[in-house]
């Protein structure tokens, strides 16, 4: 699980959040650390999408929520992983 | 340092996400402060290279691109039309089934001897205004010698020559597969090719270089504009 768009929805979900704030909530329920590059390259993927979007525009550390269409969004790609790790370990015991 | 590294390499961010994220990015690099590793700055760069840009500034990239691509290949096509046009004569000449290679070999290193070639070049005035070990040597980096495979089998070799001169390479040629030719024999015989009775030469004109010159100007124009959109950091 290492697609930084999910991991960036599935800490705003949780919450409103600034850059650093996302990077260590990632890092914590994750393990997986998203380097500033990474971060800001989803979060304009996930702004131009209208998934996530910013509160109060134009502070230095810029909180975002995530929109309605994001949290549908998540929720869907949870989804399909929930299947791919039940799938995968039900196949695994069976092997 | 490396916050200093940081906020160089957030400077090559494309400007309209530099405008929109740069702030932010420097404020989680200074919320990360020591925890700062040279990782994060890979991470930063690959970040300025394939942040996704508003679409105003991917307009502006492709007219920048189009417009360098479509000026160096002008440039270029101008360039290479201006420069002499040169001429490639070619003639293949056949061995018997029969001849050894070693001879065939010898006969050709003896035919294009400096010895051999300096009374051609000085006599045939391949290269007016040189003389000499000049002319001769210019001549061997114009003449090109290759074995080939024919469809009837034994050997057989392919001579090249270049020159400014459409007819002064078929002269040139001829004279080089007559001195092959006139070789004392060491047990192979040869002839040419289609020409039993003297050694023929077709002269092509190298293809068009003004298409050559602007298709190779194209390609430096794409690279010339990719380097000047980072440099813009457009």
């Amino acid at each position: 699980m290492s697609d930084p768009t999910i991991l960036v929805l599935a800490s705003l979900v949780g919450g409103d959040k600034h850059g650093y704030a996302i990077m260590a909530d990632v890092e914590q329920f994750a393990s997986v650390r998203l380097g500033p590059g990474t971060l800001y390259g989803a979060i304009a993927r996930l702004e131009e999408r209208g998934w996530i979007e910013p509160l109060r525009p134009g502070e230095r550390r810029q909180p975002y929520t995530i929109t309605g269409a994001g949290r549908e969004y998540l929720e869907s790609q949870l989804a399909v992983l929930e299947r791919v790790v039940k799938a995968g370990t039900r196949r695994l015991r069976n092997a | 340092m490396k916050a200093r590294i940081a906020s160089w390499l957030i400077r090559l961010y494309p400007a309209g996400a530099r405008r929109r994220y740069g702030a932010e990015i420097e404020a989680v690099i200074y919320d990360i402060d020591a925890r700062l590793r040279w990782s994060d700055l890979a991470d930063l760069l690959k970040g300025a290279l394939t942040m996704p840009q508003p679409v105003g500034n991917w307009m502006r990239a492709a007219a920048i691109l189009f417009g360098t691509s479509i000026l160096c290949a002008m440039a270029g096509g101008y360039w290479m039309a201006r420069v002499q046009a040169q001429f490639v004569s070619k003639a293949l000449v056949r061995f018997d089934t029969g001849s050894k290679v070693s001879a065939i070999n010898d006969r050709l290193v003896r035919a294009l001897s400096a010895a051999a070639t300096i009374e051609l070049v000085d006599k045939e005035q391949i290269y007016p205004g040189t003389a000499g070990e000049k002319a001769v040597d210019l001549f061997m980096r114009n003449v090109r010698v290759s074995p080939i495979v024919t469809h009837s089998g034994g050997p057989a070799v392919q001579m090249l020559f270049v020159h400014d001169d459409a007819a002064t390479a078929q002269r040139a040629l001829q004279k080089v597969v007559a001195l092959a030719l006139a070789e004392p024999d060491s047990g192979v015989s040869a002839y040419i090719d289609e020409a039993p009775s003297f050694p023929r030469s077709r002269t092509h004109r190298n293809p068009d270089r003004f298409f050559a010159g602007a298709i190779s100007g194209c390609f430096a124009g794409l690279v010339l504009g990719f380097a000047g959109i980072r440099m813009m950091r457009v």
